[in-house]
């Protein structure tokens, strides 16, 4: 169930939790496996597309990113400019009003993520593994001398030897999902690969060696 | 005691009453704007404790303070933030000055002022205060609120039309014949349109050039910057605030982050005796003729805010306990009603303005904060705000 804001106030835009600003797999599509494929992407739909987040520019103060969750809370987060972030919920009672608030220093913030349960990309990865019996996931640093780094995925011919996908590329903060046999590798990259243990375990090897 | 004796000891007692009225503000959640205009009232000319001595220096302070005012306006915004604000905000913004001008310059018709006096009135009227306000929403907890960026934005639309009012407002207090005034006017608003051209265009450069890892470069580049264009706009007529406003603007990025931490305290004591001075200079026996013009004034703009507020609340579609909060959160003047004010010294006709411009702002000051709090609709009996 998609829930559509309401447009919540000047100049914001919304956004699908998961676009490229963070990193996380949606858009990704799969290529191999062709009967396990659909129902995969299903469960990912149904996952990942939940949660429309909502970004306003608040001028003077910083930027707030909200989102309503399943049972109407309308939850979100203000991030001053000072570097303070503040946790706030609104009751469906009253969408518009702040019912509760939390400010939260840098460390705190951390602390409340973590406890959490940390990147969506890893829980999201996690729980697709769980679904198919069999699949692997894993995420593959790349080194800095393996002779890939300044190649294409193409060039790796990665899915021709081993059968395994890349499905995305997280570079620093960003991801790439889906990243196309052009795709230029760069040194401490991480390829976020799905496949079988032995295929997985096949790329970690032509990572280093070639 | 000789004269630099006296200077200091008078100086001292100034700003460490200002601290004593700062920590009872904040004991009460307040503002201080009005404590420090009080206690400028008390010490001025007529008042309670006349101070003689320290006056020039309090007011070379008080010329730092507007500047400081504006300078930190400006850093709290970038030039892209301002445009996309103004997109949006326009028909809102628009609105709320007509609305809220207009009691004011009407006023001052009224009362017999002449022209120039009452559209220095209507600029007293108009602008809400950004210091104000942005404390009450973080007091009260409503930044989260649905209707907040409607209320944010109309305070970058006043600030905007502050920077295109003061240079006018410059230009009639001059005085002189209207071709000269028009053509100052003209080449504020074309100075001004340029002057953001180039810092929506420049991005964070300004700001990168500024910013160095010594604080004390950072400091004194962002305040000698400000305080050389403040001069230079102050030369050409366009008043040295709408100066600083600008160099404020065109600093961003991490530039701005930091100058802003850096200027903060100075912010605060200089504006703390601009207020003073305003206070000094503003005769406390003319504030019985006057306070009740500035009562009708204070209950005629409270609702014109709030009408004006509710209907830029309803365009964006917020629902009707918001809407009344966007026009409540509005009421509060301050600081740049005063700036106002204090530009007309000198214009004739104009004798009763400071007085009336301080009693409406120690009301509305007041006021505002007060009926955010108690006209909220959705207000709870409890408190279930944590901070």
């Amino acid at each position: 169930m998609v829930r559509k804001l309401a447009v919540s106030g000047v100049g914001g835009r919304s956004r699908r939790l998961g676009q490229p600003q963070s990193p996380s797999i949606d858009g990704v599509t799969f290529r191999g496996g062709a009967v396990t494929t659909k129902s995969l992407k299903i469960t990912l739909q149904q996952e990942m597309s939940l949660t429309e987040i909502r970004e306003t520019p608040l001028p003077g103060v910083g930027q707030r990113v909200e989102f309503v969750s399943e049972d109407g809370n309308r939850i979100g987060v203000i991030h001053h400019r000072t570097g303070k972030r503040e946790l706030f919920v609104c009751p469906p009672e009253d969408p518009d009003v702040v019912g509760l608030s939390l400010r939260l220093s840098d460390d705190e913030s951390h602390a409340l993520a973590d406890a959490l349960g940390g990147s969506s990309v890893v829980e999201s990865l996690n729980h697709m593994a769980h679904q198919i019996e069999g699949l692997a996931i894993d995420w593959l640093n790349v080194d800095p001398d393996t002779p890939f780094v300044g190649k294409t995925i193409g060039d790796a011919r990665v899915r021709t030897r081993t059968g395994v996908s890349v499905v995305a590329v997280i570079r620093g903060d960003a991801a790439f999902p889906a990243p196309g046999p052009g795709f230029g590798i760069e040194a401490e990259d991480s390829l976020v690969v799905v496949g079988t243990t032995e295929g997985i375990e096949a790329v970690r090897d032509i990572l280093t060696s070639g | 005691m000789d004269g630099r004796a006296l200077l200091l000891v008078e100086l001292g007692a100034v700003v460490l009453g200002l601290g004593v009225l700062a920590r009872l503000a904040g004991r009460f959640g307040v503002s201080p704007i009005p404590l420090y205009l009080l206690a400028g009232l008390a010490f001025g000319d007529g008042g309670l404790l006349p101070i003689v001595t320290s006056e020039g220096f309090i007011e070379v302070g008080a010329e730092l303070g507007v500047i400081f005012l504006l300078l930190m306006l400006g850093l709290e915004y970038s030039a892209g933030e301002l445009v996309t604000g103004m997109r949006t905000i326009a028909p809102a913004g628009l609105v709320d000055f007509a609305l809220n001008f207009t009691p004011g310059f009407v006023g001052g018709l009224v009362l017999g002022w002449g022209y120039a006096p009452a559209l220095f009135l209507g600029g007293v009227t108009y602008i809400s205060s950004s210091g104000v306000v942005a404390k009450l929403l973080n007091d009260l907890g409503w930044t989260g609120n649905r209707e907040t960026p409607v209320v944010l934005s109309i305070l970058v639309f006043e600030d905007l039309a502050m920077a295109v009012l003061l240079p006018i407002l410059g230009a009639v207090a001059l005085g002189g014949k209207p071709s000269a005034a028009f053509i100052s006017i003209v080449v504020a608003v074309s100075v001004l349109v340029a002057a953001l051209a180039f810092a929506y265009r420049q991005g964070d450069g300004l700001g990168n050039l500024i910013f160095h890892r010594s604080d004390e470069v950072s400091l004194l580049s962002v305040f000698g910057l400000a305080l050389l264009v403040a001069g230079l706009a102050e030369s050409i007529h366009i008043s040295a605030a709408v100066g600083a406003f600008l160099v404020g603007i065109s600093v961003s990025g991490e530039g701005a982050a930091r100058a802003e931490f850096l200027l903060a305290p100075l912010r605060d004591l200089f504006a703390g005796v601009f207020f003073v001075f305003f206070g000094l200079s503003t005769n406390p026996r003319d504030i019985p003729k006057v306070l009740l013009a500035a009562v009708i004034l204070g209950l005629i703009t409270t609702t014109t805010k709030i009408v004006g507020g509710r209907w830029a609340a309803r365009r964006e579609g917020i629902g009707r306990s918001g809407q009344i909060r966007v026009g409540l959160a509005l009421i509060a003047r301050g600081e740049f009603s005063i700036i106002i004010a204090g530009l007309a010294v000198g214009v004739s006709g104009a004798e009763d303005l400071p007085a009336l411009a301080a009693t409406y702002v120690l009301l509305m000051a007041i006021a505002g904060p007060l009926a955010a709090k108690l006209g909220d609709p959705s207000r709870r009996k409890t408190v279930p705000a944590v901070h």
